[in-house]
This record gives C-alpha cells, structure tokens and sequence, in this order.
C-alpha cells in the first residue's frame, strides 16, 4: 500500500493481527492534517472534541465548533445540543452541565471553550461530510 | 398531592417564546400558569397546562427538548404574610426552595403558588400538617 501526503492522520501499530498476518498495520484514520485549528497557538483537531463529547452519555452526537477572533484572541464556540438526557428544568444543573464540557475539553486538549447549549436540529444535519467547523476569522 | 409541570429548553433568541406559544395553541393546549429562567444564552420555560400530554407530544413533534417535573401546588392566602408564612414553614425545616411561580387563578379566597421543592413528599406532609392546603394535580390542571 502505498500513501503519499493524502495528510490523512493516523499511526501505525506493528502488533501482528489476531487474524495471523504479521505485517505492520494502519489504525484507523483519526483526522487530516487539513482540518486541524490553530486556536491561539494550540494544534485542535475537531475528532479531538468530538471524542470528548462522545465520552460524556448525557451529550448527543451533534456539535459544532465556532472559531473567532475577538480583540486579537481566538476564540473556540463549542455548540452542543440540548437533548432529553441534557435536559434539566433545573438553570443551575444546565449550567454546571455547560461547565463539565467545558472543563473536559480543557483538560484534554488544553485549550479553553466556551460551551453553548442550543435546541436540538438546530445543527444542520448533513448527508455525508458534516460541516463541523466554522471559522470566522479573517487573517 | 403533585401537580405536573412540563419545561422545555429554549435559546435565548428573538421568536423562540412565540413558537413555542403557536405550538400549544395549534394542539388547542391552555397555558395555566409559567414561568421563565433566563441565562445569557438559553432559557427554561416552566408551564402548568391543562393537558400534558398533548403539550408534550406538540413540542416534542416539532423538535423541543420537553421533560416533567413534579411539583407541589400550593394555596398561599391572599394579605400580607401569605407568603412569608409558608416559606418559614420550610425553612425552618431546612428544606430549599428551587423555584416558585405563581398561578393566575385564585383557588376561593387565596392564591396559588406553585413550588420546586425537593425532598418534595417530606414538604407536601410538613405543609399539611401545618394545616397549610396542597392541591392535587388533577385540580390543578382545570382550575
């Protein structure tokens, strides 16, 4: 097999398979080099909060990553969807739900977001390729 | 001796009350008594209607977060100290007071108010034996 800066990113792993084969093996593809954000001189990779999302049960699987640029500074936007299990009629749970993201994400990659809860099918539902970044900066 | 509230989460956004209102009036639901929390960005709307049911499967059917809570309805008497008079009650028990609205309609001479309390049976009991009156729900709904 041969690849050649396809920029797909992922590692190699040289144990052999449970199949027999002995050969060096590809994991799977966590991400292109392309989709990867600079926010405030920290490398994130979108797949990076997708799988911090993922490990949270009460979040669904519907995100979207905001970046901006305000007085000179990055800022990341992580909008999360409100679904049943988010839900509390209670403001101050809801807050601390917003926080826990927040602070996940933080310890994880380093770098800090602001976490938006919005109403659910309000992040468009894409066929295919989602559209998981917006990048509203002008450099 | 609970009442059910139905909340649904909302962004705080311009027209999104006004959906959430043309929803229950298209499934013919009559709102009796809500409240608001507000945040930067979002918001809880808290409502008593006269049926639950079709409330949710109308808010739920066009895409809102719907969940219920019970809470305790609560006849408040109608002068100055009403209020007071119930809320020392549970203070004195330690019990806390998430949150609270009122409702429109009086139930004979007095208000109703209605309360998030939680442990909520160890407050209805501590309200009635001190011969305060707790409404059903089933009244509630059709005041």
């Amino acid at each position: 097999m041969i690849r050649y800066r396809t920029r797909d990113i992922t590692s190699l792993n040289p144990e052999p398979c449970i199949c027999g084969r002995t050969h060096i093996r590809m994991n799977r593809v966590s991400g292109r080099t392309d989709d990867m954000l600079i926010i405030r001189g920290v490398n994130v990779f979108p797949s990076q909060i997708e799988s911090v999302l993922m490990e949270m049960d009460e979040v669904e699987p519907y995100y979207q990553l905001v970046v901006d640029r305000k007085d000179n500074l990055d800022t990341l936007t992580v909008l999360v969807e409100v679904g049943e299990r988010l839900f509390s009629d209670e403001v101050k749970h809801l807050q601390k739900r917003e926080r826990k993201i927040a602070k996940n994400i933080k310890d994880y990659l380093g770098v800090s977001a602001k976490v938006k809860l919005v109403e659910p099918k309000v992040i468009a539902r894409s066929q295919g390729k989602a559209v998981r970044v917006i990048d509203n900066r002008s450099i | 001796m609970r009442a059910e509230q139905i909340s649904v989460f909302l962004e705080n956004k311009a027209g999104r009350l006004a959906e959430v209102s043309a929803i229950l009036a298209e499934a013919n639901v009559n709102i009796r008594a809500l409240a608001l929390a507000d945040t930067s960005d979002f918001g809880v709307l808290r409502l008593i209607v006269n049926d639950n049911q079709k409330a949710i499967e109308a808010l739920k059917k066009r895409g809102f977060t719907v969940s219920k809570t019970d809470v305790v309805a609560v006849e408040v008497e109608d002068r100055p100290g009403g209020l007071y008079r119930i809320l020392d009650i549970l203070h004195q028990a330690g019990i806390n007071v998430e949150y609270m609205y009122a409702f429109v309609q009086h139930s004979g001479e007095n208000a109703v108010m209605i309360f998030r309390i939680d442990p909520i049976d160890e407050a209805v009991k501590l309200l009635q034996e001190n011969n305060v009156t707790v409404i059903d729900g089933s009244k509630v709904y059709t005041m």
